[in-house]
């Protein structure tokens, strides 16, 4: 976990000036652009969570029983995700963000 | 209204003077503090910009030489405000003109190759030896067999995803670069559904982290090859799931040809990749990268 927020802090550091300044929001899509954002942030939180788990589950510090607990919670939630994303019209790969010079946020 | 297409030098000759813009429209050079824009006049009822626009944009810059390319499009009112324009930024574009004068870009792509396999790209690996050396580099290429020994993990072999329509049907996990759209959630859970989702995720973060770091060797590699002609790069690795690395290279014109071959060389014994370089092209990729380049 440390490793990736260490990656993404850095990410966010060198990324600083090399956005624009200004970004253009429609009004028409203002709906659909929030969603966008709002489940591209959650969907990376779960990415994150997906692998501290495997880790934890490859450090064996997991029961039979919880891994199957947290599998079951990650499946449900990314379930949950992209029904949420099909309600605004986006596609899985829709919940992702083009950070210029750094590419894509997931 | 003008559609701005770059800033030249102003005593860099430019284009004859007999060459239009776009479309056959005129083409004009506003001149500010050492600087020349170049803008197409645009006729505001003009049917929108198109491929064919970019196209013939991309030549006209290539006939001008060493300039600053502007972000396609970028339109102005007439010639007093072009000119202000420059005049506003014309610390700042000098800087990146002499930044690039000289410099082109070329633009290289690695596709992974059709049914390639981690095990395959272990044995390039594995097999490949330093290229020969051609250039003043002393240093060993990248080596990539440090990136490719960590095996899957052992319990993902016999892994089983469950289905969406078949939960008891259970078929190979999903490709490693596909985890962002992988549907692995089936109709019914059954007993160990929660597991062997979690394991499939291990599976396929492992695939793609190994994935990755096969990408950062061929990055390396790149660099290598490009050696001290590299002014600077952009790299993009595993930018898709067809796709290994995407690299933006900034090098001299004059030596842009022996860089093309330096790469194909170096990359020819990467047999799981397949190679495509594109260009000298603008350095479109480095205009507003200073710091980084």
């Amino acid at each position: 976990m440390n490793d990736e927020l260490d990656r993404l802090r850095e990410g966010l550091r060198e990324v600083r000036g090399a956005l624009p300044s200004r970004i253009d929001v429609p009004s028409e899509g203002v709906e659909q652009g929030l969603a966008q954002l709002v489940l591209t942030l959650v969907e990376f939180i779960r990415q994150l969570l997906e692998r501290q788990a495997v880790r934890r589950m490859e450090g064996g510090s997991l029961t039979d029983e919880e891994v199957e607990r947290v599998g079951l919670a990650l499946m449900k939630l990314e379930q949950t995700v992209h029904t949420l994303a099909t309600q605004f019209g986006l596609q899985p790969q829709d919940l992702n963000i083009n950070l210029g010079p750094l590419g894509d946020l997931l | 209204m003008l559609l701005l297409h770059a800033i030249t030098a102003a005593e860099a000759p430019g284009p004859p003077e007999a060459r239009g813009g776009l479309r056959g429209y005129p083409l004009r050079r506003v001149e500010h503090g050492g600087l020349a824009a170049w803008a197409t006049v645009w006729e505001p009822t003009a049917r929108p910009l198109d491929r064919a626009d970019l196209l013939a944009s991309h030549t006209l810059l290539l006939e001008l030489g060493d300039c600053v390319p502007a972000r396609l499009p970028t339109w102005l009112a007439d010639e007093a405000a072009l000119e202000a324009r420059l005049a506003e930024r014309a610390a700042e574009l000098a800087a990146t003109l002499d930044r690039l004068r000289g410099t082109c870009e070329l633009a290289l792509t690695l596709a992974w190759r059709d049914g390639s396999t981690m095990a395959a790209r272990r044995t390039e690996s594995a097999a490949t030896a330093a290229p020969a050396e051609t250039t003043s580099h002393t240093a060993p290429p990248p080596t990539d067999a440090a990136s490719h020994t960590a095996p899957p993990p052992a319990d993902a072999a016999s892994y089983t995803a469950p289905s969406p329509t078949d939960a008891a049907s259970h078929t190979a996990p999903p490709r490693a670069d596909a985890v962002r759209t992988a549907r692995l959630v089936p109709a019914t859970l059954e007993p160990g559904a929660g597991a062997r989702y979690l394991r499939a995720r291990q599976r396929a973060l492992a695939e793609a982290d190994e994935r990755r770091a096969r990408a950062e060797a061929l990055r390396a590699r790149v660099e290598w090859a490009a050696g001290s002609r590299l002014r600077g790069a952009r790299h993009q690795l595993c930018p898709s799931e067809r796709l290994a690395l995407s690299s933006a290279l900034l090098v001299p014109r004059a030596e842009a040809a022996a860089v093309r071959a330096r790469l194909r060389g170096c990359l020819r014994r990467a047999d799981d990749v397949r190679i495509l370089v594109n260009g000298p092209w603008p350095p479109y990729t480095f205009v507003g990268l200073g710091r980084e380049a």
